[in-house]
């Protein structure tokens, strides 16, 4: 009897299970009021200060003023972004420049058209107190990397200053701050190649660190949004809308920091128990989102993507005859659109809030 | 231990005459049971068992003995010859055949009641009267007070005897049993073949007990068969003359260790394993 | 019952049962210290213990934010597991009941086990969402593994002698599934039923670091990627009293339903079946006479 009653709870729970492994997912709390689109956007990391456009947009209305209800898919950074749009379980998504440009070559679609950040994430980096002044340096040195993955971005760099890969030893350290700081003191390695987010980590946290990445690597875009054709015909509406959102909350960053700081606390806590590297992260991200051009926020520019692109033909990724037409990968043509609203009164939303 | 022979109130198990054949039958002619890889275990065995006899099956280790009880109880088939059982031939095992084996095998998570009423539980005839069935036979095998009980709780002799109740539940006229006191010791082992005379007695059904101790054999039966080693055949068939009720100290008797010497010699044919030495059972006095 | 759960709460059987598992801290905080202070392991890779408590603390008592994370990975975990069981005994019957399935699924079973899950995981992704269920997936593919093997060795492996006296009680084949061999498993399946509880904590940690709002594992990445390893470790702690918590409630599920290896639920079982008989027909409460004879 008491048999029978345990096979039943049993019984209940991998039913209740199974439902909800294939039931409709309702896990985050994707707004949207009657008559608001919804647009899933895909970035690499969970909400974070880092990509602070996102909440700002989100706590100061916004989006809801554009009529997006947007539905935040986040991946880690080892998945491939572009996958999600081939799937239709992105309707865009914020991915590397290399991944849309080796998307294309393969004969994919997908398309730039609006890139927030005009500074690479990712970069080389030495002690404050090493002998090493720039990349050319690095010569018959050790280099730590991030992942198997930095390796092109280091032979890339090399070869566009003129350094033999084959004199620089590699090593994989990974993202391990304290690991990363150790392996520098220690002199086992001699420069990191990684993300802009653990610099200022370790920066934040007595780490003092000298970036010496060459200037026309630095200059690549860090995270451009893609997007298929076809989803662009069929959600333009909902797409402008919500670019329009983030240019406007993107401002905001650039010219009212303090409230940026209040809605990142409150909205991502966890990010500043570390006080000093919450406030590192933040001025960092403001940072990376300085734009080119204050009137043309996200604009994507031809000149850094043939850079890219002759990163990876230098670093053998991609063949000199498989390369992609720049022009084709990119779409400038919602940029204005996106940019046509009023700096005055969205200053004015900011300091209401905080005041 | 030993109580009158008369019980009151106590229900007799079953008994109709089976169609085409009295109630309680065993007949085995020319078995033979060769398994996969070419042993031959029961080399054309002949024997007939009627209605209430006691039969005792004795031989050595290895000789078939079980084997043949197996076949008899259809959980085998046969290779050759022909077993039928209340007249009809066996091909499966019956439900008006009962089983006893060494191990008591009951299931750990039943009481004793519970496990002596399996029987009905699995033919769908779990009601009352089962139930009252089920107590009154734990009372017969001396286990009245322990019917709640698991198995765990339970000394290897009373889990026979739970097992013996088992067996009672289903109403047969044939009882098989496999050594089934090899596994508790020697006093307790003589305890329980007395209760199970007794409940023997009781049921007029007819019993076949397959052992390798002679003086049990002799002891229970009124008649032993005498099987060889392997290939098992029957050597010699000794009918037990003693009157019923059988009494423990019949064993000093001359005419008793007369029977024995016989039925050693009988087992003797081509080379004795470990039959348990003719004296070990004999408890003089 | 009260009288039970006193006696079971009483002090000195508290102090009995809880000294052991102390005194063994008491040693490796002892050990972690020492290592610490002979700089074998950095401070900035494992921190003093004493800063994980502090940390701890903080996090649970004055802030609150953990407490989102902790519902979202329980949840995760749970359903995970449940998903996961319950495909593991779905397959496993059918292939102990035939050496065909058993052949077909084996290799199946094996190779999803020995899959990286981040190789794999965009399948999953696209298969269930990014919401909670890749996670509760994820989870119950990790999960899955243990239940499948032990309920098909528990089926597998059935008393033979008890095989074959239900046979010759003329049981069906039905009737042996049920009444044997469902019973019969249960001290195997709940062995992996136990192991699958803490893998699907595993698995759904794993599942935020592949892609997550919220969880654990999230809270583990933040705290890590800002330095602030102590409430990394506070976060590690808080997943292993949720380990402990889950292994616990599985604990406790087998003492119920496997009730037939623990003797105190026997005894109370036999007493409460002779109370309840008695009742029935009517006589006074008799007590079952003292175990072994």
């Amino acid at each position: 009897m008491l048999r029978l009653k345990a096979v039943l709870v049993v019984a209940a729970v991998a039913l209740f299970a199974v439902g909800a492994g294939c039931g409709d997912d309702d896990d985050d709390g994707g707004g949207g009021g009657g008559g608001s689109q919804e647009l899933v956007y895909n970035l690499p990391t969970p909400p974070s200060a880092l990509f602070y456009p996102a909440l700002v947009a989100e706590e100061l209305g916004f989006f809801e003023e554009e009529g997006v209800s947007p539905k935040l898919a986040p991946a880690a950074e080892e998945i491939s972004a572009t996958a999600f749009l081939d799937n239709g379980d992105a309707d865009v998504s914020f991915a590397d420049v290399d991944e849309i440009i080796l998307a294309r070559a393969k004969g994919g679609e997908h398309t730039a058209i609006f890139s927030p950040q005009h500074t690479n994430t990712a970069g080389i980096v030495v002690p404050d107190d090493s002998d090493i002044q720039d990349i050319s340096g690095v010569e018959g040195q050790k280099v730590g990397l991030e992942s198997e993955d930095s390796t092109r971005f280091l032979e890339a760099m090399l070869e566009s200053e003129g350094v033999d890969p084959g004199s620089v030893d590699t090593a994989v350290v990974g993202t391990s701050g304290p690991l990363i700081a150790k392996t520098l003191e220690d002199g086992e390695i001699q420069a990191y190649v990684g993300n802009a987010s653990d610099f200022t980590a370790l920066s934040a946290n007595g780490v003092s660190l000298r970036n010496i990445t060459p200037e026309e690597a630095a200059a690549i875009d860090g995270n451009p949004m893609a997007v298929l054709p076809d989803t662009l015909e069929q959600k333009r509406e909902a797409i402008v809308g919500f670019l329009r959102a983030w240019t406007k909350a993107q401002y905001v960053g650039q010219v009212n920091r303090e409230v940026v700081e209040q809605i990142a606390r409150k909205q991502v806590p966890a990010e500043w128990r570390n006080e000093a590297s919450g406030e590192a992260a933040l001025d960092l991200a403001i940072d990376l989102m300085k734009s080119d051009d204050p009137e043309r926020i996200g604009d994507v520019r031809a000149d850094v993507w043939t850079t890219a692109q002759d990163f990876l033909v230098s670093a053998g990724v991609i063949e000199e005859d498989e390369k992609i037409d720049i022009n084709e990968a990119l779409d400038d043509s919602l940029i204005q659109e996106i940019n046509d609203w009023d700096r005055e009164e969205v200053e004015r939303v900011a300091e209401e809030y905080s005041g | 231990m030993l109580r009158p022979a008369e019980e009151e109130g106590v229900e007799q198990p079953g008994g109709v005459d089976a169609p085409g054949g009295a109630r309680g039958t065993i007949a085995v002619r020319d078995a033979v049971k060769q398994f996969e890889g070419g042993v031959l275990a029961v080399d054309h065995v002949t024997f007939e068992a009627t209605d209430g006899e006691f039969v005792s099956i004795v031989g050595p280790s290895g000789c078939g003995k079980s084997t043949l009880l197996r076949l008899i109880a259809g959980l085998i088939p046969l290779t050759d010859g022909q077993i039928a059982v209340n007249g009809v031939d066996v091909t499966e095992p019956r439900q008006d055949v009962a089983l006893m084996f060494q191990r008591p095998t009951l299931l750990p998570w039943r009481t004793a009641l519970e496990n002596a009423l399996l029987p009905p539980k699995l033919s769908g005839k779990r009601d009352g009267a089962a139930e009252r069935r089920a107590y009154e036979l734990l009372e017969l095998v001396g286990l009245e007070g322990f019917e709640h009980t698991y198995p765990r709780h339970l000394s290897g002799g009373m889990q026979q005897r739970v097992a013996l109740a088992r067996l009672l539940m289903v109403g047969v006229d044939v009882l098989l049993l496999d050594e089934p006191f090899a596994a508790v010791d020697q006093l307790t082992r003589e305890r329980l073949n007395f209760e199970l005379l007794r409940v023997h007695e009781r049921m007029s059904a007819t019993a076949l007990l397959v052992t390798h101790n002679i003086t049990e054999a002799i002891l229970l039966a009124d008649r032993v068969i005498v099987m060889t080693p392997r290939p098992g055949k029957i050597a010699d068939v000794i009918d037990v003359p003693f009157e019923r009720p059988h009494v423990q100290e019949m064993v000093a008797e001359r005419e008793f260790q007369q029977l024995v010497l016989r039925a050693y010699q009988g087992l003797q044919g081509t080379g004795v394993d470990d039959v348990a030495d003719p004296k070990a059972g004999a408890h003089v006095g | 019952m009260s009288a039970k759960v006193a006696h079971a709460l009483s002090p000195s059987r508290l102090a009995r049962r809880l000294w052991p598992p102390l005194l063994f801290l008491v040693l490796l905080v002892g050990l972690w210290e020492l290592a610490l202070a002979v700089d074998y392991v950095s401070e900035s890779i494992l921190p003093h213990p004493k800063d994980i408590v502090v940390s701890f603390y903080e996090l649970v008592i004055e802030e609150s934010f953990i407490w989102d994370d902790v519902a979202a990975t329980l949840w995760e975990s749970v359903a995970g597991f449940g998903l996961g069981a319950a495909l593991g005994l779905a397959l496993a019957i059918p292939s102990g009941l035939s050496p065909v399935m058993r052949q077909m699924l084996g290799p199946y079973a094996v190779a999803l086990q020995v899959t990286p899950r981040i190789a794999i995981a965009p399948l999953i992704i696209a298969w269930a969402g990014f919401g909670y269920n890749s996670k509760i997936w994820i989870a119950a593919i990790i999960a899955f593994f243990p239940v499948y093997v032990n309920a098909l060795t528990g089926i597998l492996t059935v008393d033979e002698d008890a095989r074959e006296m239900f046979r010759s009680l003329g049981a069906s084949r039905w009737q042996m599934f049920t009444h044997l061999m469902v019973p019969g498993s249960l001290p195997v399946l709940f062995a992996g039923l136990k192991t699958a509880a803490g893998l699907a904590l595993v698995g759904a940690v794993v599942g935020e670091f592949i892609s997550a709002e919220r969880g654990l594992g999230v809270l583990v990445q933040q705290f890590s990627s800002q330095l602030a390893i102590a409430d990394a470790f506070a976060v590690i702690l808080m997943l292993m009293f949720l380990g402990l918590l889950l292994y616990g409630a599985m604990e406790w599920l087998e003492r119920t339903t496997v009730f037939w290896l623990h003797d105190g639920r026997l005894v109370a079982r036999s007493r409460r079946r002779a109370a309840r008989a008695r009742k029935k027909s009517g006589e006074a409460p008799l007590k079952q006479r003292p175990v072994g004879a």
